[in-house]
């Protein structure tokens, strides 16, 4: 019975999602509803309890809206200056291969995006470029949708990756090395699908090289920046590494007719230069131990008592989340947003009014987001302090036996599916997997990656996502063609990192 | 009622921004309501939050 009551919020948010089609926000605000009322009714939640819990929320919540902000801040300084545009034009002019169109803008570029922006604008961006180019509405949508899934995770400057960290407690050193080797060795796998979607199995076989070389040069870069502490910049950097590449590649595979066009350098050099500074931001504060250590003496840190339910359930005493706001991915993302918006100014690519519309379309695009973020968390930190997570996962672990690390990444994809978001689905399900996984015995760490795995590379199917593509490639109201098409896809992918979690747990690796 | 919808829906932007800081602000008061042991004010807070977040729901 209480299993059933714990599952109720997260049910409910699923049946509101997809059967009603009801936005992360508003499918939130019933989550987090039924949560509190669940947790005091049935689970014996107290005042102290309650007050703990929320208080823990907004610290988890301020950590990661720091990040989705200043990272959305960053697109937008880049996108007003037309920085996006360049790189997104200077592109298709170096092949007239459709496939090899479709891999270097729906795939490499799509990286990238993902790297710095994420939260839909891969597709929103590269969608209308696509048909622009000739492909059909539904393929526009399709192959950046594909082709970005595999960078969610360690994309967005790593808010998908902090929201883990955050909801299980569990360092980056733990956690990065599982989930960065599921996802990049996903990363090739994408470049395939994306090339059967642009042109069939021909195009697959045809630019099997260029995409074994792309795939593998992003994923390493990927794994191994993800795995030597700059998560928050490592799909950032494989995308990085992949659109350098794809500039020799793509004169190989240039097709029957040769386009080169006139490319503008300087303009080239100025729209990627904001995103160097990026690098040598992070690069400057994670990696020299001076300012590193300076800039993390200043940090928020709440201490909490123990707290227990009326039915016995205990959370021990301990510090809340503990956030270095200097050394924070969200400030190395607004430092670097002011020297690239300085680059650009000085460049002359504003129009007047920049700032304003800078700030203001910020603002605009995360408030949705940061109210279904707000309310998820503190859903996720009730059921966590009152025993519904650990209910859950004690009749997972019952009904699933040897067979959970298989489901984990179903899991964590119903969590992006629901919720539209990897960001989400980790703090829904991260604290759930964990515990699971430590009930079952297996490496909380493996169950954990193949957790986000599963929900970055879902995270394209979610009706948000699809929805901002269609309506960018002109095919608003035919939702249901894209998700259709992206549904085998994804499912394949899915299975792959069930048999990676599945082979990891058998062989220990961690 | 459809203009009602309409209204919600063109103050968006402003109620989700309300509906936000409903939700961020009360757990701060919250922790020190229970440190020291207030929790008739705990339970005010919590339903301000409750607030926060029905405002969410009912914006379309």
């Amino acid at each position: 019975m209480n299993f059933v009551l714990a599952f109720i919020p997260i049910a409910l948010i699923l049946i509101l999602m997809v059967g009603f089609r009801w936005g992360a926000a508003r499918s939130g605000g019933v989550g987090y509803l039924s949560a509190l009322l669940i947790a005091i009714l049935a689970f014996g939640a107290g005042a102290g309890l309650l007050a703990y819990s929320h208080t823990k929320a907004l610290l988890l919540t301020i950590d990661v809206l720091f990040v989705i902000w200043a990272a959305f801040l960053l697109y937008r300084v880049a996108d007003e200056a037309g920085a996006i545009k360049t790189i997104g034009q200077y592109l298709p002019h170096l092949t007239a291969d459709r496939g090899m169109q479709a891999l270097i803008i729906g795939w490499v570029f799509a990286s990238f995006l993902q790297g710095v922006g994420g939260f839909g604008v891969p597709v929103a961006v590269i969608a209308p470029i696509l048909v622009g180019l000739g492909f059909s509405p539904l393929q526009a949508v399709v192959i950046p949708s594909l082709g970005h899934g595999w960078a969610v995770t360690f994309g967005s400057l790593g808010s998908s990756f902090i929201a883990l960290m955050a909801a299980t407690g569990l360092p980056a050193e733990v956690l990065a090395p599982p989930a960065a080797l599921f996802l990049s060795l996903a990363g090739p796998v994408t470049g395939f699908f994306v090339a059967h979607a642009a042109d069939g199995f021909k195009a697959a076989r045809r630019l099997a090289v260029p995409i074994l070389v792309l795939g593998s040069a992003m994923s390493l870069t990927q794994f191994l920046v993800a795995t030597n502490g700059l998560w928050n910049i490592a799909a950032f950097c494989g995308g990085m590494v992949g659109l350098l590449l794809s500039i020799p590649l793509a004169r190989r595979y240039h097709g029957q007719e040769v386009d080169n066009g006139a490319l503008d350098r300087r303009a080239l050099l100025i729209a990627v230069s904001g995103y160097v500074a990026l690098i040598a931001v992070t690069l400057g504060v994670q990696l020299v131990p001076p300012i590193k250590a300076f800039l993390g003496q200043v940090v928020l840190q709440v201490d909490f008592p123990e707290v227990q339910t009326a039915l016995g359930y205990s959370t021990p005493a301990g510090p809340g989340r503990v956030i270095a706001p200097f050394r924070h991915a969200g400030a190395i993302l607004t430092v670097s947003s002011i020297i690239a918006y300085l680059i650009y100014r000085l460049a002359g690519l504003y129009e007047p009014g920049a700032p304003k519309r800078i700030v203001t379309g910020m603002v605009k695009r995360v408030m949705s987001s940061s109210v279904s973020i707000a309310s998820m968390v503190a859903m996720a930190v009730i059921m966590q302090h009152s025993g519904m997570t650990d209910t859950l996962a004690r009749g997972l672990a019952v009904s699933m036996g040897w067979a959970y690390p298989i489901v984990a990444p179903w899991i964590g994809a119903l969590g992006a599916f629901m919720t539209g978001s990897n960001t989400n689905s980790n703090v829904i399900f991260g604290a759930l997997q964990l515990r699971t996984a430590q009930l079952l015995g297996f490496s909380a760490a493996i169950i954990l990656g193949a957790q986000t795995a599963g929900a970055a590379l879902a995270s394209i199917l979610a009706p948000t996502k699809i929805v901002v593509g269609a309506s960018t490639a002109g095919m608003a109201g035919k939702e249901g063609d894209v998700l259709r098409k992206l549904l085998v896809y994804t499912g394949v992918l899915l299975i792959f990192v069930s048999l990676l979690a599945t082979i990891s747990v058998w062989l220990d690796l961690w | 009622m459809q203009n009602i919808k309409q209204n919600l829906k063109e103050q968006k932007f402003r109620l989700h921004l309300t509906a936000l800081l409903l939700m961020l602000v009360p757990p701060i008061p919250m922790y020190f309501a229970a440190q020291a042991g207030a929790f008739e004010l705990v339970w005010v807070l919590v339903a301000i939050i409750v607030l926060g977040n029905v405002l969410v729901i009912i914006v379309p």
